[in-house]
């Protein structure tokens, strides 16, 4: 009951964060960090992919109608928390069931850890940029959208997830 | 039934992913115009190319058939000849006919729904662009929708919110001709003004106040009429000369024309 109200808690406050302070910041005119996708990848890893699903779905509509944004949101994130346990077993190099519930702690390394992160990020920003120019021939606008906010945005997630790993020790 | 139960709970989370996403792209496509258009061009070209591989294989069956047709369209083709050049000898004016026509195949052709459209086998790489005017043999087909490379898609003349400039052949009164949703030959011809005297079997051809199609063309003749005395237009129902249920041909009409026209159209 605790742990749900505290996803609850970080889900509205990431997607508040994330509309009214993170999509002003147009860093050399075009960069914004995708914060948001935090919660994707701090939540659980608790055998219930569908419910995973159904949360990266919710996240990402809610994201779209609060930002007036199309829907290229809902699909990313749909996306990756669809790929997300596919992720984590690339990264960790574990099984599906090997997997700990909570990767984003002390007893992860650092090195597997930052490979998840950046899977998640990058993967997400590429779906995300694709579908907002849906065209192949801006494909290297594409990749150079991808690249940089996913810099940024690993940049502003980290000290947030090291803030979260304390915490949850 | 078991095992079909068991392989859905097997990939239920594969299923919940492709149904939660085929939402998406609906949603996207609700909410953006850009969106919505790539999908429908996605769409346009996969139905075509569908449509395409069905239309070789069933071609060659009827080819007696198709070259009958074509040899009596040709001979009408050449007697029109030979009149446009006589008139060439007569005045000059007539080099500038501003049509041409492009010859197309139709690949699917519906007109059993209440708006219909029809895929066409030619596309922008040969010159095709949106609001060109389609016609066949005999009458009007539709008008130009949305096109991909190869293909383009084209508003049938059956389609309920379409209306058509044209006129009666005798006396050039005006009226805008419009489909029901009825029967694919037949259509409703409104705002003839009851000034002008009607009577059954008129023909009725296209006004050229539109830049789709050139001013003449034979569309349907009048097959019954009804003037209201409290009003001051007819209410006239119109038989179709062509019968679109048929058609493989059409013509794509190109307008040299139409830019000019449509420049002057938006100046006012």
């Amino acid at each position: 009951m605790n742990k749900t109200i505290k996803y609850i808690f970080q889900f509205s406050l990431l997607i508040l964060i994330q509309v009214f302070v993170l999509n002003n910041i147009n860093l050399f005119g075009y960069l914004n960090p995708y914060v948001y996708i935090l919660f994707l990848i701090s939540y659980q890893f608790n055998n219930n992919l569908s419910e995973t699903i159904f949360l990266g779905f919710l996240l990402g509509i809610s994201l779209d109608l609060i930002s007036q944004s199309a829907g290229a949101h809902t699909i990313a994130c749909l996306t990756i928390s669809f790929l997300r346990p596919y992720f984590a077993i690339l990264a960790l190099r574990l099984k599906l069931s090997e997997l700990p519930e909570n990767l984003i702690s002390k007893e992860t390394r650092l090195l597997n850890k930052i490979g998840f992160l950046f899977l998640m990020v990058f993967i997400h920003h590429f779906i995300l940029f694709f579908i907002i120019f849906l065209d192949p021939r801006s494909i290297f606008l594409i990749l150079k959208n991808t690249f940089f906010t996913t810099l940024f945005s690993i940049i502003v997630i980290w000290p947030i997830l090291t803030l979260l790993e304390t915490k949850n020790d | 039934m078991q095992q079909i139960l068991n392989t859905l709970l097997r990939y239920k989370n594969f299923l919940i992913y492709i149904s939660l996403l085929l939402f998406s792209i609906f949603f996207l496509s609700k909410r953006s115009f850009f969106h919505r258009s790539f999908i429908n061009q996605l769409s346009l070209g996969l139905s075509g190319s569908i449509h395409l591989l069905k239309e070789r294989t069933i071609n060659y069956f009827d080819l007696i058939e198709k070259n009958k047709i074509l040899r009596t369209e040709n001979e009408k083709l050449k007697i029109y000849e030979l009149i446009y050049q006589n008139q060439l000898l007569e005045s000059s004016d007539t080099i500038n006919f501003p049509f041409k026509t492009i010859g197309t195949k139709i690949l699917k052709n519906s007109y059993t729904n209440a708006r219909n459209y029809l895929i066409l086998d030619k596309g922008f790489k040969d010159g095709i662009y949106s609001e060109m005017g389609v016609i066949s043999n005999d009458g009007l087909i539709g008008i130009i929708n949305e096109t991909t490379e190869n293909f383009s898609s084209a508003i049938s003349i059956l389609h309920k919110d379409i209306k058509l400039n044209v006129k009666f052949k005798k006396n050039l009164s005006f009226g805008s001709l419009l489909w029901g949703g009825e029967s694919p030959n037949k259509m409703k011809l409104v705002d003839i003004a009851t000034i002008n005297p009607v009577s059954i079997g008129d023909t009725i051809v296209t006004g050229g106040m539109s830049a789709y199609f050139p001013e003449g063309i034979p569309v349907g003749r009048v097959k019954s009429f009804i003037n209201k005395p409290s009003e001051n237009y007819y209410d006239i129902d119109i038989e179709l000369f062509s019968n679109l249920t048929q058609k493989k041909y059409a013509y794509i009409i190109e307008n040299k024309t139409r830019k000019e026209i449509k420049d002057l159209e938006n100046n006012e």
